[in-house]
């Protein structure tokens, strides 16, 4: 005992620790019952659920967020791992995904013989590419606490941190993205963009179609569009005659397509238009979809902010024009807006 | 292989110019370390090797639910390795805010040095082993190296 005994000192430390992590405590107290402390700890912080794979006689977590699927190999299996040009390819259904052998990722040996035996390919997607890897087995599936790799440790790419499992047992957690950087994946966005563009599939744009106003819907090239927001009615304002809202730390101009004296409803969708150093906002009723079409313009139309109308699915559509919404937000320099 | 050590009488507490070592055992040497340094000492349940880490990285191992970093002693001094870590004897020690574990062969007496007692190393030594001495301390007959605790963990150029 000593003189800050029962003072509360270390439940002050409790708090500050809880705190730290993003947590907080109560506290329910009554005389001759008891105390009831309530902890609140946020989940999506730290615990992430995990495949727990094998490997070499080693276990590794895999975060399940990467996972598409595994896929067996095998005797009895439908799938097999081909040698095309010295790189390993599963065809799977459709498609043909990049292969790498986890063990060779992290230098644990060759796996012996050409047949893959019992093994598992466990099919993962960063960003837009999808690659497996070759593991031994998938022994579990757990939530696990992930701490951050120590200082002398974190240059490597290939893990994301380290857990302690349930039985007191320390494994690395492997970092998807890391390992997709191991295959190079990332040259993969250039070369499918090099498909695209070859012929058959030049013509057609994706485009995403919104309602705007009475009359027929509108759309834009999805490519120009940087983001599509939900935005609440509150975090827009008036400004000097016009609408504006705080987007990632700046003023931006909010422009309704279809003209509008007051912000009607309580949210309402905001594409968020980039040109070079400008952003604007096209506030929309509702976006009706996403599409892949063949933009072929059949009438000029006379208003100002529609280069004109094409058929999509069955029914016209308005292409708008993004230059006339940015000469509306900066009409001083209507030349570079084009 | 344990080296008989001379036999030191003062008290448990260093005197002015003087420090505290523990003696370390690694293959048949017998190396120095702080004891300022050294926070606990444990037997290693087991390690999980990573793979791609710096050389000289045993593993990592679970002490009271932290994670730290094992490493070698062995190793860092170009020694034979260690047959086996489990069971291994550890020192734990914290480090620029990483938790590390040195994986010795034993721990000896703790011995009061005094800094009278201190030489450099000489300039003939092993480069890898005047990185991780501060000096050589006579004892009696013996020649005990000091560990440099921050080199010992500094794996900078060790793949």
């Amino acid at each position: 005992m000593t003189n800050v005994s029962g003072r509360g000192v270390g439940m002050d430390v409790v708090r500050s620790n809880v705190e730290s992590i993003g947590g907080s405590i109560s506290l329910f107290s009554m005389p001759g019952r008891g105390s009831r402390f309530s902890l609140k700890i946020p989940l999506t912080l730290a615990i992430a659920p995990a495949l727990i794979i094998t490997l070499a006689g080693q276990r590794f977590a895999l975060p399940q967020h990467a996972v598409v699927e595994a896929v067996g190999l095998g005797k009895n299996s439908r799938h097999v791992i081909e040698k095309v040009q010295n790189a390993l390819v599963l065809k799977l259904r459709e498609d043909v995904v990049p292969v790498a052998d986890l063990r060779t990722i992290l230098g644990l040996g060759e796996r012996s013989g050409t047949d893959a035996g019992d093994h598992l390919v466990v099919i993962m997607r960063v960003g837009s590419n999808s690659f497996g890897i070759i593991v031994d087995g998938v022994s579990d599936v757990q939530e696990i606490v992930v701490k951050p790799l120590s200082a002398s440790l974190s240059h490597l790419k290939i893990f994301s941190g380290h857990t302690i499992l349930g039985d007191g047992s320390v494994v690395l957690i492997l970092d998807p993205a890391g390992i997709g950087l191991g295959i190079g994946i990332d040259k993969a966005e250039k070369q499918r963009e090099a498909i695209k563009e070859g012929p058959g599939t030049a013509d057609s744009t994706r485009l995403v179609l919104f309602r705007a106003g009475p009359g027929v819907p509108k759309m834009l090239p999805l490519s120009l569009v940087a983001r599509i927001e939900m935005v609440d009615a509150t975090r827009i304002e008036r400004a000097g005659g016009r609408f504006v809202m705080l987007y990632q730390g700046r003023l931006m101009p909010i422009l309704p397509v279809a003209p509008m004296a007051e912000i009607s409803r309580a949210a309402h969708p905001v594409l968020v238009i980039t040109a070079g150093d400008r952003t604007i906002g096209l506030l929309v009723d509702e976006i009706i979809d996403i599409i892949e079409e063949r933009l072929d313009i059949q009438l000029a139309t006379p208003a100002p902010e529609t280069i004109g109308a094409a058929e999509i699915r069955g029914r016209p559509t308005e292409l708008l024009d993004i230059g006339h919404f940015f000469k509306a937000a900066w009409p001083e320099s209507s030349a570079e807006a084009a | 292989m344990m080296t008989p050590l001379p036999k030191n009488d003062t008290a448990a507490m260093p005197a002015m110019g003087q420090t505290s070592y523990f003696t370390l055992f690694a293959g048949s040497e017998v190396f120095g370390l702080s004891v300022q340094h050294a926070q606990t000492i444990f037997r290693i349940a087991s390690v999980t090797p990573v793979p791609q880490g710096p050389r000289d990285v045993a593993g990592l191992v679970n002490l009271r639910g932290r994670i730290v970093t094992a490493v070698s002693l062995r190793r860092r001094l170009r020694m034979p390795d260690e047959t086996t870590l489990q069971n291994a004897l550890a020192i734990g020690i914290e480090r620029r805010g990483e938790n590390f574990a040195l994986v010795v062969d034993e721990v000896g007496d703790v011995l009061q040095l005094d800094d009278s007692m201190k030489i450099p190393v000489p300039p003939h030594f092993d480069p890898q082993r005047l990185q991780l001495t501060t000096g050589l301390y006579k004892v009696g007959k013996l020649l005990i190296p000091a560990l440099d605790v921050d080199a010992l963990f500094d794996f900078r150029g060790n793949s």
